[in-house]
């Protein structure tokens, strides 16, 4: 069992630890979401069995999202959009305070999404994870998936024209 | 720029949703931005093994390791010597010794280890008298020879109320009672290979020759965590980190009787935070509730008068002992307790003390029922309630004992060595309707050496606060007044 857990950690570890970031946009407290995650694995690992509907993998992105949600009702908020780190480019000096901004803004409308989507457009576009797997995770079909995804999509966009208009920010 | 990773879930959302297709630009516009948004995540690969080796220190099988712990791996401090693991040795009667390369363990095994000594091994028995500082109906007791039951520390306060008790339980029969008085023994070394050798800033703690590690704590890092202590004597303290304290609004706002949880509820917040941090529960018996501040408010509630209900209450799971549940003197429960917050029933904290190896000698008991029920009366010899004087006396009634051991500290070599003496522990069935008692038990111990001490050391009074004299005569022999 050593080895079986051994290879699951290697395997999806640092995957969860993005997920984790990508929700809290905080080093340390996705650090500890992390570690209790695992833990928790850990712990549940000897009654795991794969079967349909479950992977390994699912399996644990559900443990973090449980974990996530424990965190915030201790929590009792959310970190907001300007805990967010540094800009997924390398920009000139003179450009990185309207990227950051552009990115504080676009984070900021994620946000304003409904949790459920927000975490679908997580793990499709910034975990690159096919919607079969996203299914797996959030436990629907693959089909309701992508209409949800469909769904976020469209409303992003609605509320990125409402940022634009009220900022004349240009993006990029 | 419509990237092919762009294209791709364009493609895959049209197969779902061909009306996407009308507002193909809009749907590209977001997901560029989102895409470009992605912020880089900070990755400490140090955090990673780290964690690893962790999780597989405590993996079910102990017996392999894939890498060895270094519990000291953090970048504050600066090792000297090979491996940075702390050995725990336990000294006494059974040495465990851990090299470099194995966890930090008190080496905690499922059952208590014997050592049998011959009869009255631990010397005379003194009596544990309550103390000033212990609730009302409580006796933690600090021990000492009958000369220090004399001193001021031995008060009984005098009390308008007096209380009669009466036994109206089964027939007493004390012949069988297991005459084993128990001793905790041996001391966990704590030996660092690293620690020891280390050097901490300007300091170089190998100067210091022949250290030994006293105790140590670890706090977690998330302000919802725990921070742990560790003693040689082995007690463990479980304090939480700020994040896990209600704070208050101005004004403080005090709970009421329909705020405290029912013992369900407490003992599966418990249980939860047991389970969570892996504690073995396997030397202990079921969980108790420890209600006696909200019997104590409840019964200041009767009078009318405004009752303080304890923010936090505890649940104790006693430590057994071949069987029998350990209590202290006041009759509640000794052995892993856990603190909980009521107001956001979260645990704050928990107190264990971990008991390995137990030395049993053979002691007399009294096994007279008449001199137990004497001793009862006036609520056994742990008991504050003094009824000279008393302008009422109110009759309390007992029921049927449970045979329970009682923690006691005998003093012997400088040092505090804790007992388990065999005791009966009477519970109150029927109490004074219109007068306030907040004790639940009433415990006798059952060692000659112990009950002859109780009955034979005269009470005290001492001068109330408001300046009037306490009663100067007393149903005992040589009274001493202290003013």
């Amino acid at each position: 069992m050593e080895g079986d857990f051994a290879a699951l950690y290697d395997a999806y570890a640092r995957e969860i630890y993005d997920f984790l970031y990508f929700k809290t946009f905080h080093k340390t407290i996705a650090e500890d979401l992390t570690s209790t995650t695992f833990l928790k694995a850990l712990e549940a690992f000897p009654r795991f069995r794969e079967q349909k509907g479950a992977t390994e993998k699912s399996w644990l992105y559900r443990i973090a999202k449980n974990t996530l949600t424990d965190h915030y009702r201790t929590q009792k908020h959310h970190l907001d959009s300007e805990t967010l780190s540094l800009p997924s480019h390398h920009t000139p000096l003179d450009d990185e305070t309207d990227t950051q901004l552009a990115i504080q803004k676009v984070t900021a409308a994620l946000k304003k999404l409904p949790e459920k989507d927000q975490e679908l457009l997580i793990l499709r576009l910034w975990q690159d994870l096919p919607y079969k797997e996203i299914a797996l995770i959030l436990q629907k079909t693959e089909a309701s998936v992508k209409m949800a995804s469909s769904r976020a999509l469209k409303a992003l966009h609605a509320l990125l024209s409402l940022l634009l208009i009220l900022t004349h920010l240009v993006l990029w | 720029m419509v990237t092919p990773h762009i294209t791709e879930i364009l493609e895959e959302l049209y197969a779902h949703d061909p009306s996407l297709r009308e507002r193909e630009s809009d749907v590209v516009a977001a997901l560029e931005a989102l895409l470009r948004a992605k912020p880089e995540v900070p990755k400490d690969d140090a955090f990673f093994t780290e964690l690893k080796n962790t999780l597989l220190q405590n993996m079910p099988s102990k017996t392999s390791m894939q890498s060895s712990p270094s519990l000291f791996s953090s970048r504050s401090f600066s090792l000297i010597g090979a491996g940075a693991a702390l050995a725990l040795i336990i000294a006494v009667p059974v040495t465990y010794v851990l090299t470099s390369g194995k966890p930090l363990s008190f080496s905690h095994h499922e059952n208590l280890a014997f050592t049998s000594l011959q009869t009255n091994a631990f010397g005379v028995l003194s009596f544990d008298a309550p103390t000033q500082s212990a609730r009302p109906t409580s006796g933690m007791g600090g021990g000492g020879s009958p000369e220090q039951a004399l001193s001021a520390d031995k008060l009984i306060y005098w009390n308008p109320v007096g209380y009669a008790y009466h036994y109206t339980g089964d027939p007493l029969d004390l012949t069988a009672i297991n005459p084993t008085v128990y001793r905790k023994s041996g001391t966990y070394t704590i030996e660092g290979n690293g620690l020891t050798s280390a050097v901490i800033g300007p300091v170089d703690l190998s100067a210091f020759q022949s250290a030994q590690i006293q105790n140590f704590s670890l706090k977690q890092r998330d302000k919802n965590g725990y921070s742990v202590s560790v003693s040689d004597d082995g007690s463990i303290y479980i304090n939480a980190n700020d994040g896990l304290w209600t704070t208050y609004n101005e004004p403080y706002t005090p709970l009421t009787q329909a705020d405290i949880p029912s013992d369900e509820k407490l003992i599966a917040i418990a249980r939860a935070f047991i389970q969570r941090y892996r504690m073995d529960t396997s030397l202990y018996g079921e969980p108790v509730v420890d209600r006696a501040q909200v019997l104590a408010a409840d019964e200041v509630a009767k009078t009318g008068e405004i009752a303080y209900y304890p923010d936090m209450m505890n649940v104790t799971l006693p430590l057994m002992i071949e069987g029998v549940p350990v209590k202290q003197n006041d009759g509640s429960p000794y052995g892993m307790s856990i603190s909980i917050n009521i107001r956001n029933s979260m645990v704050v904290g928990a107190s264990i003390t971990s008991i390995q190896n137990i030395d049993r000698s053979t002691y007399t008991l009294e096994t007279d029922p008449d001199r137990i029920f004497d001793v009862l009366k006036n609520g056994g010899p742990y008991n504050y309630f003094n009824n000279a004087e008393a302008e009422k006396i109110e009759d309390v009634d007992l029921g049927t004992p449970e045979v329970v051991l009682i923690t006691q500290y005998q003093y012997e070599n400088n040092e505090n060595a804790l007992l388990f003496i065999p005791a009966l522990k009477f519970p109150i069935v029927k109490k004074p309707a219109d007068f306030p008692l907040y004790q639940t038990s009433v415990v006798v111990p059952l060692p000659k050496d112990i009950l002859d001490q109780a009955t034979n050391t005269p009470p005290i009074y001492r001068t109330l606060d408001d300046g009037t004299s306490a009663p100067a005569e007393i149903l005992s022999p040589e009274p001493v007044l202290i003013k």
